[in-house]
């Protein structure tokens, strides 16, 4: 695992269970937060969990059926199955106001960063 | 004829341009699977073609029937806050197109196609030839 500078970035490598798939996922750091965005297509939302606890953020996908069982295919370039991921959260994340939305098929998770966590110009007093 | 090929869920590319040309340049072009991953399938009286396209809205797909061939493009724009940098890029973004050559005949004039939680499903009939038609034994009296 690459040595990331606290600094730089409080999320690391997301944990994976391997029977389900990992979401592509874009991670962006902003100076207020971070902003995660997964393709997680064909997932009802309510079907959809995100949760965070101890400083881990778990996403969950579940994925319905969309044929019935014995269809037979012409072209399968791609299965459907359940969508898992989770990222270990840095300090500097406020999580009690972690934001998730979910559109056309894309899940944005919004990680505002705490107060003290952001950068903050001092004003130097002269005498 | 598109290869069938296994697509892990993980990586998608596309064929469009994308300026951050780093994350793709270990894609070797011939090596690049095509975008949208499409799965398709038949009953008794339509033939469908389903692709996964999230983050793009029903009216930046374009879907076109010539022939016996079916014709799918569109872009997804990158989006992104000002003042903020990506740690992480594995979205794929830009100009897509996939053409595929379909099995059987279909009736162009009764194609229908929905767009719900980025998954794009095209509904086809298929046309008078193509639908099993049941023949009847008559018995010699």
């Amino acid at each position: 695992m690459n040595e990331l500078s606290k600094r730089e970035t409080a999320l690391t490598e997301p944990l994976t269970d391997d029977r389900e798939f990992a979401p592509a996922t874009d991670v962006e750091i902003g100076a207020d937060e971070y902003t995660l965005r997964l393709d997680m297509p064909g997932v009802d939302p309510k079907d959809i969990d995100v949760s965070c606890e101890n400083g881990t953020l778990s996403i969950h996908g579940r994925a319905s059926r969309r044929q019935p069982e014995n269809t037979a295919y012409f072209l399968q370039e791609y299965e459907v199955g359940n969508y898992a991921c989770s990222f270990q959260l840095g300090e500097d994340v406020d999580a009690g106001r972690i934001v998730a939305d979910y559109r056309d098929g894309v899940l944005t998770v919004t990680l505002p960063k705490a107060e003290r966590a952001r950068p903050r110009r001092i004003q130097v007093r002269t005498a | 004829m598109m290869s069938l090929s296994f697509i892990p869920k993980t990586l998608s590319a596309w064929a469009g341009t994308d300026p951050f040309a780093e994350w793709s340049s270990w894609f070797d072009r011939a090596m690049r699977p095509a975008f949208p991953a499409l799965n398709m399938w038949e009953d008794a009286e339509r033939l469908y073609v389903e692709a996964e396209i999230p983050g793009v809205k029903a009216e930046e797909v374009d879907i076109s029937v010539l022939g016996d061939e079916l014709r799918i493009e569109g872009s997804r724009a990158a989006e992104s806050k000002p003042g903020a940098s990506l740690h992480r890029h594995e979205r794929p973004f830009g100009r897509f197109v996939r053409a595929i050559r379909l099995p059987l005949p279909i009736d162009p004039e009764n194609v229908e196609a929905s767009f719900r939680n980025g998954v794009l499903t095209i509904a086809m009939a298929k046309a008078e030839q193509a639908r099993p038609r049941k023949i009847q034994v008559k018995s010699a009296e």
